[in-house]
């Protein structure tokens, strides 16, 4: 059987960490050479739940300034990793805008979506507390939130996992490719 | 013993290979190593390995630094010192000739890469300078220069601009930065002046205003500096490594064309470069080649494009200094030649095919890739490169354009036309491996703005739906981009193509964060990181680098693509929604994410059915009233295709309109055969540009057609000179439009406090009462002060105009003017205002029309009140300053402050108000436009089939039942008439109203019409359009009579109106409720802003009149609006420049400003100023002051000035303007605050709108508007959105457009 595949896109701000949290998690161990060029470069298999899934993730690191293409980007991706830097401000403050485009790219409210404070490991910058985090995980309808760290490797596979069962229980028996989230 | 760095045993500690190489591939072998291992390693070898030399140099800086390596150079260079041990001693004599012409070689490589902060660092300067010293003579004074030279060009990293670029870029700027329109006139030939002059002092200093008198020497070191690094990007790489993403072939191919390149640029540019000079003359001029992968300097690499764009600038301006362009032209190989700008008029119409227009963008996509130097990416800091910033923007400026192109058309048909155009052109681009082109086409139509638009997707062909796929399917985010990464390596070297750059900044990324620079366990360079991020960076210059496309620029598509508005994004995602409201995203939703539901027959093209119902509605131009609701398609296309015609295809009416005209004309044949049709057709469309034009919007004026409906129950009246028409007080309801002859309107004859009766809207309740206190003072206060000779005061009315309109707008209001018959003989239409008001009921389209044509009317009214503030300042009035003094000193006094009211006052006072030119006339006789050709058209059919007199046209018809047979009721002046159906054969039948004995409603959707010889009855659909069609039926039967009857039945028909409006009425009346709480008109006092509430509402309240937009609706004008917060002073309108927006006060008081130095209102005024006013933007202003006087008549979507989007003050926005050349205004904020020269005209507080006269009116804003409280939150509605919105919504348009009518005159009567 072939296995089910989920696209996902993680979207922040510039200099968020949004590639590095996608490497730890596609690399899982620390590589000293990583060429993303390739078609596997963003693909993983994981095994959540017992069930074995392919996961491709679509990174828009770099793009950030392309706002014309974001909702190309975000089209076919059936789940959304939103990533902040808890030492800055602004790409917390960024955040919002970004879930009304996918919502509104999707066309529908409840997208499958987690929320990451990233770079949690530099605790003594930090200017986003938790309860911040949290209290934004609110409003965006009680998201999935977590307070990451790729560097110290802290939380990124749950990030993953939780987009996968979030995906799962939206649209259980999706087609093994070619899935989509029904709205 | 010191610490020799070099000559150290190779050990784990610094050089680690790569298992399975052998060590002799080299670098490639090597996994990690030692900053001095590599330095030795690369400076032992007898050919420098000039490929990983220049790798290296990519990313050195981010695991050491500049001095580091200079620091090992030079020891490098000196060899071990003499007490060294002895095989470091013997292995530097063996090689020293080797390392140290290799070390030479590094130096230079080395030095241009250093920037600002570089040669700030003091040690390192001086080392290098040491070190230089102790060469011998014969390289020393070279690499001393070469030193000087980088240190001159040095700057910090990524901020060099490509001057060659700022001719696409200002625009695109500039549109971004006013959010939605470049003007023509940034495009105008100056704007390439900066390009010559940035391109002339691209040496030296970073400005951009060089001076043509400089030039020559500019250009000449220019050369020098070109020819010795132009080619930028070929290192010659190290073929095993490169070999691992291309073929050998490939790659020899590439080194041929760098050897080629390098003897064409040594032999034909000759001198400048170290060629000669050099002891090793082979290696060192393959690394002035590399060399230029990390050069800084700004317009070194890409000189073919240098000269095409200065070939261009040449082209547009003919002053130039032509020495120039020769200069550089004789070092350039291919010099795509231009053609000369063909476009000329501004306003003119161009049209151009999808061919014509993927060139021309790939041209100038091409112009910024090729600016783009290595150092712009490994700098990393991409925000800050100014190359980089330009191709983002441009990006998404291109983008944005392929959405407000598709979302300004109103039916599905045009949109999806242009929707195949842009398909078109990206399948061009993809040909031409313009990938960024194809992204960029493909993201606009992927953006939900444009995806959703269900019924224009619907419309596709099958090819174009085919042509998409493939499009998407190359372009597809899947795999990471498999199949567009596989494209890319097929491209030939010598074939251009301009990749999308996002991905590859996206590689870079991960190249650069997720690869160690250093080895995390040994410390040691990484030196696949080295490898990966030169072999990426190599694949992608390789792509725009050593080719260029062959054909040539087309000026006129430049320009006019150039010249388009561009929305912003959340803009086009409101009128996407106003375009096709229902969001019905699902079955869009396929595999590939757009609506490429291949079925275009069935179900889609009903659904195309369906909106064209509603659409042909709201589409159907001024001309109103012969399209029923029932009657279908044909009629509401054919409205849309000539009122849509009519807007845009204003010059230029040659083949290419026509075809437009054609192409949718056979839209509106059947859905069916229009798509058959289409499909052969849309490579061949030309997509025209309409830049220039203003936006479709409700029309302002009536045709005869209109006019002959409206004067449907009119009674025409001959009056002799002298005669009084109206009087002063007397109530008036009826509209008059004059025939023959004029009238003279008599304006402010008399006033004494019993005018305070006849004052604005009656005085609602207590509330309001305080107000309209102060108002009455203002108003006798201006009153007293007027203190004019009655006769010498007022307007005409002409052939063709109207009066009385002021009275229609409100219910009762008694006159305030006398109107006197002023010719021999006077004809006028006294047109029925209870039928006109029955008539607007249903036609919307035409009530919109026909309030818009009077907010005009009091528009150029309150325009020609203001000029002639002007125009009378130094006549000033003696007498009306002391008594305004008395008058206005409390009312006025709070935010007025300095500013002189008294002046104002003193002005009015003067006689000469009577001067005030009164022009519409040529707005009511306008050509027919080819709707009402159209309509005419069924009129005559009409006509013949009935055997009517040429005096009839159709005002209504209804699908209606009668002896059982299906057909339609017409409605005309004279006559009821029915055409039917029976077996087959027509059966017409007509009933003269003045043979009608009674017409009545029986049952629910019956109505009955008595003759002499019987009852008649007609079955409605509806109980709507039963009460529609016998109020008008029962109103023209009514006038036949013109009888006591009519009473009777008056009283019959307010019965029925009552019920009618009863729904409607409800919510207007809650309106003016809580709107007693709000400000009554733009008086002086303020009122408290109502709480909790999110929008404010309509603000001026007029509490007697009806149809005015209610709360919900005027929320639909706000929406998506934002309060905007100003602060005290700033100002918000400034006089004389054209604003393509509408204010709404939420909070605080603004002053209404006038200035009183002449303004632009008058343009021959205009142009004057602005040559006087404006001297440090000379070139702008001449520029502007042509293309004003082109555009003056014509356009009012043509000044979309700037507007702060972002809370900036209005003195930003002023420099904006003038420094991207929309200028409207010449009058500086400074004149405008000046005291002395200007007036507050009035205050403006919560609730309140401006810029209504803009909105109305081309041209720019009569008065300005100044923050006259502490702070002040005001929305501000986009002109075109609303345009759209109202254009596609009749019943809200008559309602917006009655209301500024309303507040236009409240605001002219307040001023006299």
């Amino acid at each position: 059987m072939p296995l089910r595949e989920f696209k996902i896109v993680v979207l922040g701000s510039g200099g968020v960490g949004k590639s590095a949290l996608t490497v730890q998690f596609v690399q899982g161990i620390f590589v000293e050479k990583y060429d993303p060029t390739i078609e596997d470069s963003y693909r993983k298999q994981v095994e959540v739940d017992s069930n074995q899934c392919m996961l491709e993730i679509l990174d828009t690191a770099g793009t950030e300034q392309f706002t014309a293409m974001r909702d190309l980007y975000m089209k076919n991706g059936q789940g959304f990793v939103l990533v902040y830097s808890i030492i800055s401000n602004s790409t917390f403050n960024e955040l919002p805008d970004l879930r009304e485009q996918i919502l509104r790219v999707k066309d529908c409210e409840d997208v499958p979506m987690v929320l990451v404070g990233n770079k949690c490991d530099l605790h003594d910058q930090r200017v986003i507390s938790t309860e911040q985090g949290e209290e934004l995980a609110r409003k965006f309808g009680d998201c999935y939130f977590l307070e990451a760290s790729a560097k110290n490797k802290v939380n990124v596979e749950q990030i993953f996992y939780n987009l996968i069962r979030q995906i799962n229980r939206k649209n259980p028996v999706g087609p093994p490719s070619k899935a989509k989230s029904k709205c | 013993m010191t610490d020799y760095p070099f000559y150290k045993p190779d050990d784990e500690t610094n050089i680690i290979y790569n298992i399975n190489i052998n060590k002799k591939e080299g670098f490639s072998a090597i996994k990690s190593c030692s900053l001095a291992k590599l330095i030795e390693k690369l400076t032992s070898t007898k050919q420098l390995h000039t490929y990983f030399s220049s790798a290296f140099f990519l990313t050195y800086r981010d695991f050491t630094t500049p001095l580091e390596i200079i620091n090992l150079l030079i020891s490098r260079y000196t060899g071990p010192p003499p007490d060294s041990s002895k095989d470091s001693l013997r292995l530097f004599e063996i090689e020293v000739d080797i390392v140290q012409a290799n070390v030479l070689s590094i130096f230079r490589t080395l030095i241009g890469t250093l920037i600002q902060v570089d040669f700030d660092t003091p040690k390192l300067s001086s080392s290098i300078i040491e070190f230089f010293n102790s060469l011998p003579e014969s390289v020393k004074n070279e690499l001393f220069l070469e030193f000087f030279k980088a240190k001159k060009m040095a700057r910090p990293p990524g901020s060099i601009p490509k001057p060659v670029n700022s001719n696409i870029i200002s625009s695109a700027a500039s549109t971004m930065r006013f959010s939605y329109s470049v003007s023509p006139k940034t495009q105008s030939p100056n704007s390439t002046n900066n390009v010559l002059s940035g391109l002339l002092s691209n040496n030296g200093s970073n400005t951009m205003n060089g001076i043509n008198g400089t030039s020559n020497n500019n250009v000449n070191s220019n050369n020098n500096n070109n020819n010795g690094t132009t080619n930028i990007s070929s290192p010659n790489f190290d073929p095993s490594r490169s070999s691992m993403k291309m073929g050998k072939g490939i790659m020899k191919l590439l080194q041929s064309n760098i050897a080629n390149f390098n003897n064409q640029q040594n032999g034909g540019g000759g001198g400048g470069s170290n060629n000669g000079t050099s002891p090793q003359s082979s290696p060192s001029s393959t690394l002035s080649s590399t060399n230029s992968l990390f050069n800084q300097q700004p317009s070194l690499s890409m000189l073919n494009d240098d000269g095409s764009v200065q070939n261009n600038n040449n082209n547009n301006n003919n002053n130039n200094n032509n020495n120039n362009v020769n200069e550089i032209s004789t070092i350039n190989v291919q010099l795509p030649p231009s053609t000369p700008p063909i476009n000329g008029i501004p306003g003119e119409k161009t049209a151009f095919l999808p061919e014509a227009i993927a060139k021309e963008l790939t041209i100038m996509e091409w112009e910024l890739i090729t600016a783009l130097s290595v150092s712009d990416i490994t700098s990393k800091e991409w925000n800050k490169s100014v190359n980089i910033q330009n191709l983002t923007t441009w990006f998404n400026r291109i983008s944005s354009w392929v959405s407000t192109k598709i979302i300004s058309k109103e039916t599905p048909e045009e949109r999806a036309i242009i929707i195949e155009a842009f398909i078109n052109i990206a399948n061009f681009a993809k040909e031409l491996k313009n990938y960024n082109c194809v992204m960029e086409i493909l993201g606009s139509l992927h953006g939900s703005s444009i995806s959703r638009l269900k019924s224009s997707w619907a419309l596709l062909s099958q090819k174009t739906n085919d042509m998409f796929q493939i499009l998407n399917n190359l372009m597809t985010t899947d795999g990471n981009f498999k199949n567009y990464r596989k494209i890319l390596t097929t491209v030939l070297p010598n074939e251009p193509c301009i990749p999308y750059l996002g991905l590859f900044l996206t590689d870079y990324t991960y190249l650069d964060e997720s690869n160690p620079s250093l080895s995390t366990d040994s410390n040691l360079i990484n030196i696949d990181r080295i490898f990966l991020i030169s072999t990426r960076v190599q694949e992608f210059f390789q792509l725009f680098t050593n080719c260029n496309y062959t054909f040539i620029s087309n000026m006129s598509v430049r320009d006019a693509i150039l010249g388009e508005k561009v929305w912003d994004e959340n803009e086009i995602f409101r009128l996407s929604k106003i375009r096709e409201e229902t969001s019905s995203l699902q079955s869009l939703k396929e595999s590939n994410g757009i609506g490429n539901s291949n079925s275009t027959s069935g179900g889609s093209s009903s659904s195309l059915v369906n909106k064209d119902g509603s659409g042909g509605g709201g589409g159907s131009g001024g001309g109103g009233s012969v399209n029923s609701k029932g009657d279908g398609k044909g009629d509401g296309k054919d409205n849309r295709d000539g009122r849509g015609d009519g807007n845009s295809n204003c010059g230029n009416g040659s083949g290419i309109s026509s075809k437009d005209k054609d192409l949718l004309l056979s839209s509106s044949s059947s859905a069916a055969s229009h798509t058959v049709r289409r499909k052969n057709f849309v490579t061949k469309y030309r997509m025209s540009f309409t830049g220039n034009d203003p936006l479709p919007s409700v029309s302002s004026t009536l045709s005869e057609r209109e006019w002959k409906i409206l004067t449907t129950n009119s009674k025409t009246i001959i009056y002799p000179r002298g005669k009084t028409v109206l009087s002063v007080g007397e109530t008036n309801t009826n509209i008059y439009r004059v025939i023959s002859g004029r009238v003279k309107v008599e304006t402010l004859k008399s006033f004494n406090s019993s005018d305070a009766d006849l004052g604005a809207g009656g005085g609602g309740g207590g509330d309001n009462r305080g107000e309209d206190n102060s108002l009455m003072a203002i108003k006798a206060r201006n009153r007293l002060s007027l203190n004019l000779p009655a006769q010498d005061d007022g307007y005409y009315v002409e052939e063709g105009e109207i009066f009385g309109q002021e009275s229609f707008l409100y219910t009762d209001r008694p006159m305030l003017s006398n109107i006197i018959v002023d010719s021999g003989e006077c004809e006028l239409m006294e047109i029925e205002k209870s039928f006109v008001l029955q008539l607007f009921a249903s036609e919307h389209q035409l009530s919109a029309t026909f309030y818009k044509f009077i907010g005009v009317i009091q528009a150029q009214l309150l325009k020609s009140i203001y000029i002639n503030f002007t125009s009378n300042y130094g006549n000033g009035g003696s007498g009306g300053s002391g008594s305004n003094g008395n008058g206005g000193g409390s009312s006025n006094g709070a935010g007025g402050g300095g500013l002189s009211s008294s002046v104002s006052i003193g002005n009015l006072n003067s006689p000469n108000i009577n001067r005030i030119d009164f022009k519409r006339r040529s707005t009511i006789f306008e050509t027919p436009s080819s709707l009402d050709i159209l309509r005419d058209g069924n009129d005559s059919s009409f006509r013949t089939k009935f055997g009517l007199s040429q005096d009839e046209v159709i005002i209504k018809r209804y699908q209606c039942k009668h002896n059982n047979m299906n057909g339609t009721l017409y409605i005309t002046k004279h006559n009821l008439c029915f055409e039917g159906k029976f077996l087959g054969i027509n059966k017409n039948k007509t009933i003269p109203f003045d043979r009608t004995d009674k017409i009545l409603t029986v049952d629910k959707n019956i109505m009955t019409v008595t003759t002499k010889e019987k009852v008649k009855k007609f079955t409605f659909k509806s109980h709507d359009d039963l009460n529609e069609g016998y109020g008008i039926s029962v109103q023209i039967w009514a006038n036949h009579l013109n009888i006591n009857v009519k009473q009777q039945l008056q009283l019959q028909q307010q019965q029925l109106q009552q019920q009618q409006q009863q729904p409607s009425q409800q919510p207007s009346q809650q309106q003016s409720q809580s709107s007693q709480l709000q400000q009554s008109v733009s008086a002086s006092s303020t009122t408290p802003p109502v709480p909790n509430s999110p929008k404010v509402g309509r603000g001026e309240s007029f509490s007697n009149i009806k149809d005015l937009p209610s709360k919900d609706e005027w929320n639909q004008i706000l929406k998506g609006t934002k309060p905007l917060t100003f602060k005290k002073g700033e100002i918000l309108i400034c006089e004389g420049v054209e604003y393509q927006k509408m204010f709404q006060i939420v909070k605080g008081e603004c002053s209404v400003v006038k200035s009183l130095l002449p303004t632009p209102l008058d343009q021959n005024i205009f142009n004057n100023i602005n040559n006087n006013n404006n001297n440090n933007n000379n070139n702008n202003n001449n520029n502007n002051n042509n293309n004003n006087n082109n555009n003056n008549n014509n356009n009012n979507g043509n000044n979309n000035n700037s507007i702060f989007k972002n809370n900036s003050s209005i003195s930003n926005t002023n420099s904006n303007t003038s420094i991207d050349g929309g200028v409207g205004g010449g009058l500086s904020p400074q004149t405008l605050v000046d005291p002395k020269n200007s007036v507050i005209v009035s205050k403006l507080t919560h609730g309140s709108i401006f810029g209504e006269m803009s909105f109305l009116l081309p041209g720019g804003s009569a008065t300005s508007l100044v923050v006259s409280s502490d702070e002040v939150e005001v929305y501000i509605i986009e002109s075109y959105f609303l345009h759209i919105l109202l254009k596609s919504k009749p019943y809200l348009a008559s309602k917006f457009y009655k209301y500024l009518a309303c507040v236009l005159e409240t605001r002219v009567r307040n001023l006299t």
